[in-house]
C-alpha cells in the first residue's frame, strides 16, 4: 500500500475537525543523508581550516587569549553569516566549518586558561554550545550543538564524580524529547535538532562504551574523584527506572493499566531487561531509544537504536572485564526469559490483531 | 512515509494547535496502533531472546571448548543446525521465526564448515571454506528470498576473493597488487549491484539492499581513484577514469532511470573526497595556501552537492522526506 499524499493526509485530519481550509503549499524537506553529508564534510572543511590557521598563525596554539579571541570571533562571524544568509548553501556550509573551527579554538583557549580545572572547561563549553544552539538558525549546526552540550555536560558530571549518572540522565532526556515530540513540534527545527543531538549523545554509550567517549581518558587529562560505588549503582538504578517509566508511560498512553494482559506482559519484559541492564548497562539506553523511535514512528531512530543494541551486544560479547561464564549465563537466562514472555504474550493475547486485547 | 513529517511541519507552521498534534498524528495513521504495538513487541522479544540465547550458548561452548572432544564439538554445532532446521519446519518460511531460523542456519553452515576444516585439516586454503560456504548459501538464499541472505552471500564472496588473494597474491594465476584486488572487488560488487537493480526493475521490492551494495561498490571505486592519485607511478592509471565512468553511470541510472537520492549523495561524498585528495597530493599549490584552498574546495563542493541533492529530492517529496 502506497503512502498517503499530502492532500489525503490533510483531508483526513480536516474531516476530524483538526484543521480547516485548503492544503498548505508544499515545503520541501532535506533528507537525513544529505544532512549527514553536510555534517561530515563540514567537519572535514573545519579540520583543514584549523590546520591552515595552525600553520599560518602558529601563535594561536601557543597563546590562550589569542585562541580564545579568534575562536569567539569565528563563532560570532559564523552566527551572523547563518542569520544573514539563511537560504545560502555555501554560506551555511562555510559557516558550519568556520563555527566548528571556532569552537575548537575556544575549547583550546579554555583549556589553556583554566589549566587542570576540566570541570569548569566542560561547563564553559556547555554554555557556548547552548548559546550557539539558540543563536544559529541551522539544523545541522543545532544537532551538533545539542550533541556537544550533552557531551560536555556529562564531562562536567564526571569531574564532580557523578559520571555514572550521565547515561541515565541523557536517556531520560532522550525519552522525554521523543515521547513528547508532537507536543514539542511547534518549536520546529529546534526541537527536532535537539532530539537528534540527544539521541546521538545517548546512543554513543552503548555503541562505543563509556571509556571511549571520555575525553579525560582519551587525552590523559585528570579525571574527577569517584564518590564511591554507590554512584555506579545509582547510575544503573537510574537506567532501570527510566526504562520501566518509559514502558509505563507508553502503556498509559495506549490506554492500558498494569493490571491488563498487555500491561503485565510489557512490564514483565521491561523488568527482565531492566534487571539485565544492572549488569549490562548498555541495554537500557538502546531499549529506550528503540521504544521511543517506534512510538514516534521514526524509522531512523528505530534503526539507530537497533544498531546500538547490536553494537552493544557485540561489545559485551568481547568485553574482558566480565568472566566468560557470567556473560554466557546472563545472556542465556535473559534470552530464555524474554522468549517465555513472548510465549506468554501469544497465549494471553489470543484475540485477533484487529481487536484490542485489554 | 511522509505523513509524520507533514503533520509535524504543519504544527510547526501553526496550522495545527500543539495540543491537537498527537490526535492529528493518530487520525492520519502516523503513530503505531495497538495491533502494531503487539506485533512489534512480539517480534522484538523473539529476535532479542533468540539472539541472546544463541550468543550465550556460543559463549558457554567457548568456555568449555578445550574439554570437548572432536565428536562432541561436531555434535554441538550439528545439533544447533538441526534445531534451527526444526524451527524452520515448525514455523515455515512465511513467518518471521522461520526467516530468523533460516538466517541462523546460513551462519551455522559456515561455522560447521570451519569446524570440519579445523577438526580434519586437509591442507586446503581458507578461500576454499568461503567458496564452499557461498555455494551452500545459494539454495538457502534462493529459498528464503531475503535480501539479508543475498547480502551475506555477497559478503562471503568478497571474503573468498580476499582469502584467495592473501594466499596466492593474485587471482586465477594472474599476479595482482592491491590495486588489482580493488579492481576485482569493484567488478564483483558492481556486477551484483547491476543484477540487483535489474531484478528490482522487474518487481523485487525494497531499496536498502541495492543501496548497501551501491555504497560498497562506490567506496571501492573511490578507493581505486584515491590509489591512482596517491601512487600514480605504481598503479595502472585507470583508477580515475573508472571513477569518472562510475560517476556518470550513477548519475544516468539514479537520476534519470531510478530516482534514488541516497546513492546520488554517495557519489557527491565520493567527489568531495577525491577532490580533496587530488588537491593535497597532485595540485601544484603553494604550501602556505594549500590547506585553506582544500578547505574551501571541500566546503564549496559539498555545498553545491547538497544544494543539487535537495533540488532532486524535492521532485519526489513523499519518498525522500526524513522521518
Amino acid at each position: 500500500m502506497s503512502a498517503p499524499t499530502r492532500a489525503e493526509v490533510w483531508s483526513r485530519i480536516a474531516a476530524a475537525g483538526i484543521v480547516t481550509g485548503e492544503v498548505p503549499p508544499h515545503r520541501p524537506r532535506v533528507p537525513w543523508y544529505v544532512r549527514l553529508l553536510q555534517g561530515v564534510t563540514g567537519w572535514l572543511g573545519a579540520l583543514f581550516l584549523l590546520a591552515f590557521l595552525g600553520n599560518t598563525f602558529s601563535f594561536l596554539f601557543t597563546d590562550a587569549v589569542g585562541a580564545f579571541l579568534v575562536g569567539a570571533a569565528a563563532c560570532v562571524g559564523a552566527a551572523i553569516g547563518f542569520r544573514r544568509y539563511p537560504e545560502s548553501d555555501f554560506a551555511g556550509q562555510l559557516g558550519f566549518a568556520v563555527s566548528l573551527a571556532g569552537q575548537s579554538l575556544l575549547g583550546y583557549g579554555f583549556w589553556q586558561l583554566l589549566g587542570e580545572h576540566f570541570g569548569l572547561l566542560a561547563v564553559a563549553m556547555v554554555t557556548v554550545e547552548i548559546g550557539l544552539f539558540i543563536l544559529v538558525p541551522n539544523y545541522v549546526h543545532r544537532v551538533w550543538n545539542a550533541w556537544a552540550a550533552a557531551f560536555f555536560a556529562w564531562h562536567a558530571l564526571l569531574q564532580l564524580g557523578l559520571g555514572p549518572l550521565g547515561p541515565g540522565l541523557l536517556t531520560a532526556a532522550l525519552a522525554w524529547m521523543w515521547l513528547e515530540e508532537p507536543e514539542l513540534a511547534h518549536y520546529g527545527e529546534r526541537a527536532h535538532a535537539a532530539a537528534w543531538g540527544l539521541a546521538l549523545a545517548t546512543l554513543q554509550f552503548p555503541i562505543c562504551g563509556r571509556r571511549v567517549c571520555d575525553l579525560t581518558v582519551l587525552l590523559g587529562w585528570p579525571g574527577g574523584d569517584s564518590l564511591g560505588v554507590w554512584v555506579e549503582w545509582a547510575g544503573s538504578v537510574l537506567l532501570v527506572v527510566v526504562l520501566v517509566a518509559v514502558v509505563w508511560r507508553l502503556l498509559r498512553r495506549e490506554g492500558h493499566s498494569l493490571s491488563t494482559r498487555p500491561g503485565a506482559v510489557a512490564l514483565a519484559g521491561a523488568s527482565i531487561l531492566a534487571i539485565t541492564s544492572l549488569k549490562a548497562p548498555g541495554f537500557s539506553p538502546a531499549m529506550v531509544a528503540l521504544l521511543a523511535g517506534f512510538s514516534a514512528g521514526s524509522r531512523q531512530l528505530t534503526a539507530l537504536a537497533v544498531f546500538a543494541l547490536v553494537a552493544y551486544l557485540t561489545r559485551y560479547y568481547y568485553a574482558l572485564e566480565a568472566p566468560l561464564l557470567d556473560k554466557a549465563l546472563l545472556m542465556m537466562i535473559t534470552g530464555g526469559a524474554l522468549l517465555l514472555v513472548a510465549l506468554a504474550q501469544r497465549e494471553l493475547c489470543t484475540c485477533g490483531l484487529e481487536e484490542d486485547c485489554g | 512515509m511522509g505523513t509524520r513529517r507533514y503533520i509535524l511541519g504543519w504544527t510547526e507552521e501553526g496550522r495545527i494547535a500543539p495540543q491537537d498534534a498527537r490526535r492529528a498524528l493518530r487520525t492520519a495513521g502516523a503513530l503505531p496502533t495497538g495491533p502494531q504495538w503487539r506485533q512489534f513487541v512480539a517480534r522484538f522479544l523473539i529476535w532479542l531472546g533468540t539472539a541472546l540465547v544463541a550468543a550465550g550458548v556460543v559463549l558457554l561452548l567457548v568456555y568449555n571448548w578445550q574439554i570437548l572432544g572432536r565428536f562432541a564439538r561436531l555434535a554441538v554445532v550439528e545439533g544447533l543446525f538441526a534445531a534451527v532446521l526444526g524451527v524452520i519446519g515448525w514455523f515455515g518460511l512465511a513467518r518471521i521465526e522461520g526467516k530468523l531460523a533460516l538466517l541462523g542456519a546460513a551462519v551455522l553452515v559456515g561455522a560447521l564448515l570451519a569446524l570440519v576444516g579445523q577438526t580434519y585439516p586437509t591442507g586446503a586454503d581458507s578461500h576454499g571454506l568461503f567458496v564452499a560456504w557461498g555455494l551452500a548459501l545459494v539454495p538457502l538464499a534462493a529459498v528464503g528470498g531475503m535480501p539479508t541472505l543475498w547480502l551475506l552471500l555477497l559478503a562471503v564472496a568478497n571474503g573468498a576473493f580476499l582469502a584467495y588473494f592473501r594466499a596466492f597474491g593474485g587471482l586465477f594465476g594472474v599476479p595482482l597488487g592491491v590495486e588489482g584486488l580493488l579492481w576485482a572487488l569493484v567488478a564483483l560488487n558492481t556486477a551484483v549491484l547491476v543484477l540487483w537493480e535489474v531484478l528490482a526493475w522487474v518487481g523485487a521490492a525494497g531499496r536498502w539492499g541495492p543501496r548497501l551494495v551501491g555504497v560498497v561498490s562506490g567506496g571501492l571505486v573511490t578507493g581505486l581513484a584515491l590509489w591512482s592519485i596517491v601512487d600514480p607511478a605504481g598503479g595502472s592509471g585507470w583508477g580515475v577514469p573508472a571513477w569518472i565512468l562510475w560517476l556518470g553511470a550513477v548519475y544516468a541510472v539514479y537520476r534519470r532511470v531510478i530516482h534514488d537520492v541516497f546513492l546520488l549523495a554517495t557519489a557527491v561524498s565520493s567527489i568531495v573526497l577525491v577532490a580533496a585528495t587530488f588537491l593535497i597530493w597532485r595540485a601544484d599549490i603553494p604550501e602556505s595556501n594549500a590547506l585553506l584552498i582544500v578547505s574551501l574546495v571541500v566546503i564549496g563542493v559539498s555545498a553545491a552537492g547538497a544544494r543539487w541533492l535537495r533540488a532532486v529530492s524535492a521532485e519526489e517529496p513523499s519518498e525522500e522526506e526524513p522521518q
